[in-house]
């Protein structure tokens, strides 16, 4: 399975749109990490996981978002899942997370929270 | 339809919550078979690390996790902190690495803790407290066969429910599975390390350093080969990779004349070792390496490396040929001085001669003052001999003949006693008896004979001594002449002893060191060999062992 790589666009000051790719696991889970801190770093409190073409998330790729909501939600932001596939949605309930992270359909409902 | 709250809404009325329990170990399982996967195709510890923190807590829904591990190169204290989210910059939990009341514990108690179970034990522990006060949750050391590598700790879940029994289980599965992975990684890391630090060692070494396989392809090269290859090859530099270079490239015939088939050579012939000088020559710019060709076999299928090391000996050799030099300037200065010191030993014997002849004539004995006369002639003649440049003590002249050694003696001395320096001086004469004729050079051992004799005479005069007393005695043993001069002078130091013979030593206020140099000349002439005893302030004895030929031959050499 060739995997896409990560891709990043600005949507606005404080809000950065990141595609993991097609696959976010051991293999990116720390990348994502990196790239997540700096946009934070940067100012971007709300950060955009459109996942339009993720097939396969792993627990490292939970935890590389897990490890970084909090930073995101001290500045007065988020971390918005959007596009995700019923695959990775049935990951995120089986890890009990549905409650905890903030999953809208598509692109516009997530950049909506986001203005 | 998907926001945060329709999707609990669902997943309240849909039956896949059910599959909870059963998915999340699929889950972990899935997530260590990968991450043991990534062990063992790359195992670069700090990465694999963050990622195991992040499979954990993705795999237990906590955002805040961090792994305290020992360092591997440096023995077992706690070094090296990785953490996630809230734990990721945590100034205060870094205290952990250094904390060895943390070490200790967990060492003793080889399993997970909750922490409100650490806080009923380790109340008091400081460290007990500072994971408490962190948000940590659950706690657990990380062990392999024995020896703890780290611990590991979870922060609250997003749930903020407490973990259960089921997870604690699922946590220390998943810590037994990574921790042989762990300690491979370490053992990993301190062969990176020790590599590290080989090929340093290496390219520290101020000589060139070239490592080939067995079919000769470059495995290996250091900051001095390169060097060396950028003087010489650079094109090879230029070009791409050195690795798998082969052997000819790396040292062309055009610069290192045929040397790579020497070296081949030395491989095919299973030389341990070849050590030898290579000149390398490239438009006018030469330097000479002491090369050191070696072979290193790995394994029994007989593959080996072959070392090759270039030391740049171009300096040493241009300072050895500046030595020469110098050396022979002072060649022609030492043998100014031998001539001049020699002179002056024939001097004193005329001058002996003619107060010989002097004290005859005196007496109206015309027998003796005509005989003394004959030997003053024959003393000339030597001279003539010498000035002549027969006896350049570097290529001295031998002409030997059968002679007494015994009667050699009598006639040097005969000459000495008259000197008035030797007049204050009790000569003591001991002649071996059956002492056979033997072949040598007359002229020469007479040289030598006064040489020691005058050093020995000098010897009593720096002592000071009124009482001065000299032996001479010549001896016959295995085919083995000898003759010695002993004194009761000043003697000699010990670090004197052994440069004796060697040029420019002397230790005399007038002297210029170079009347010994000439003996040794002699004594090698004759495969004589010397052997001198010598106390400070008793005296010294120098004795000339010769072997006996008692052919009768002229031996020039």
């Amino acid at each position: 399975m060739g995997n896409k790589p990560i891709s990043q666009k600005k949507l606005n000051d404080f809000t950065l749109v990141i595609n993991p790719g097609s696959v976010l696991d051991n293999n990116n889970a720390h990348e994502m990490v990196e790239i997540i801190t700096v946009a934070q770093d940067k100012g971007f409190k709300n950060i955009i996981l459109d996942m339009t073409d993720l097939e396969f998330i792993s627990s490292a790729g939970v935890g590389s978002i897990l490890g970084t909501i909090e930073t995101s939600r001290e500045a007065g932001g988020d971390i918005i899942l959007c596009n995700a596939a019923e695959s990775i949605l049935h990951v995120l309930e089986v890890l009990d997370l549905a409650d905890y992270l903030t999953v809208k359909n598509n692109l516009e409902e997530a950049a909506s929270l986001c203005s | 339809m998907n926001t945060k709250t329709e999707r609990k809404s669902e997943r309240e009325e849909s039956p896949t919550f059910c599959r909870y329990s059963s998915d999340k170990p699929t889950l972990a399982l899935d997530a260590l078979a990968k991450l043991t996967k990534q062990f063992a195709d790359k195992p670069d510890f700090k990465s694999l690390m963050e990622v195991f923190i992040l499979t954990l807590s993705g795999q237990f829904s906590v955002p805040s996790a961090f792994i305290v591990l020992r360092n591997p190169e440096r023995g077992y204290e706690p070094k090296i902190f990785i953490g996630t989210g809230k734990y990721r910059k945590n100034e205060n939990l870094l205290t952990l690495k250094e904390s060895r009341e943390f070490c200790r514990f967990f060492n003793e108690n080889r399993r997970p803790f909750r922490i409100e179970e650490l806080m009923e034990r380790e109340s008091n522990a400081i460290f007990a407290c500072l994971l408490s006060e962190a948000g940590v949750r659950l706690i657990a050391p990380l062990s392999h066969e024995k020896e703890l590598i780290g611990v590991i700790a979870l922060g609250e879940k997003v749930n903020r429910t407490p973990y259960d029994d089921t997870e604690l289980e699922l946590f220390g599965t998943m810590l037994l599975t990574i921790a042989p992975m762990i300690a491979n990684s370490f053992l990993f890391m301190e062969m990176t390390h020790m590599n590290i630090w080989y090929l340093e060692i290496l390219d520290n070494v101020k000589m060139g350093v070239f490592v080939f396989d067995s079919e000769h392809l470059l495995k290996k090269v250091n900051i001095t080969g390169l060097e060396i290859l950028d003087t010489f090859v650079p094109e090879l530099i230029e070009s791409n990779s050195l690795t798998k270079m082969p052997i000819q490239m790396v040292f062309p015939d055009s610069v290192f004349h045929s040397w790579v088939r020497r070296f081949i050579a030395a491989d095919v012939n299973n030389h341990n070792e070849l050590i030898e000088n290579m000149v390398a020559r490239k438009d006018g710019r030469e330097c000479i390496y002491n090369v050191r060709v070696s072979k290193i076999i790995y394994d029994s299928n007989y593959k080996f490396d072959l070392v090759v090391t270039l030391d740049d000996i171009t300096t040493q050799k241009e300072n050895e040929r500046r030595l020469f030099e110098l050396e022979k300037f002072a060649d022609k200065g030492q043998m100014a001085s031998s001539i001049s010191h020699e002179l002056n030993n024939y001097l004193a014997l005329i001058l002996g001669g003619v107060e010989l002849t002097q004290l005859a004539l005196g007496r109206n004995d015309l027998d003796k003052a005509g005989g003394t006369l004959e030997k003053l002639k024959s003393n000339i003649d030597k001279m003539k001999r010498f000035t002549s440049g027969l006896m350049d003590y570097s290529r001295l002249n031998t002409v030997k003949k059968m002679a007494d050694l015994n009667e050699l003696v009598k006639d040097v001395l005969s000459f000495v006693v008259v000197q008035k320096k030797f007049k204050a001086v009790e000569l003591h004469t001991e002649l071996a008896a059956g002492l056979p004729p033997f072949v040598m050079d007359k002229d020469q051992i007479a040289q030598l004979l006064l040489n020691f004799l005058n050093n020995a005479v000098d010897a009593i005069e720096e002592a000071g001594i009124k009482t001065g007393q000299i032996w001479v005695k010549t001896g016959y043993k295995n085919k083995l002449a000898s003759i010695s001069v002993a004194d009761n002078g000043i003697g000699i130091k010990p670090e004197v002893k052994n440069r004796l013979f060697k040029a420019h030593l002397t230790t005399k206020e007038k002297g210029h060191g170079y009347g010994l140099v000439t003996c040794a000349k002699i004594i090698e002439n004759h495969g004589g060999q010397i052997e001198i005893v010598s106390e400070i302030g008793a005296g010294s004895m120098f004795t000339l062992y010769f072997p006996v030929n008692t052919e009768e031959v002229v031996i020039e050499k």
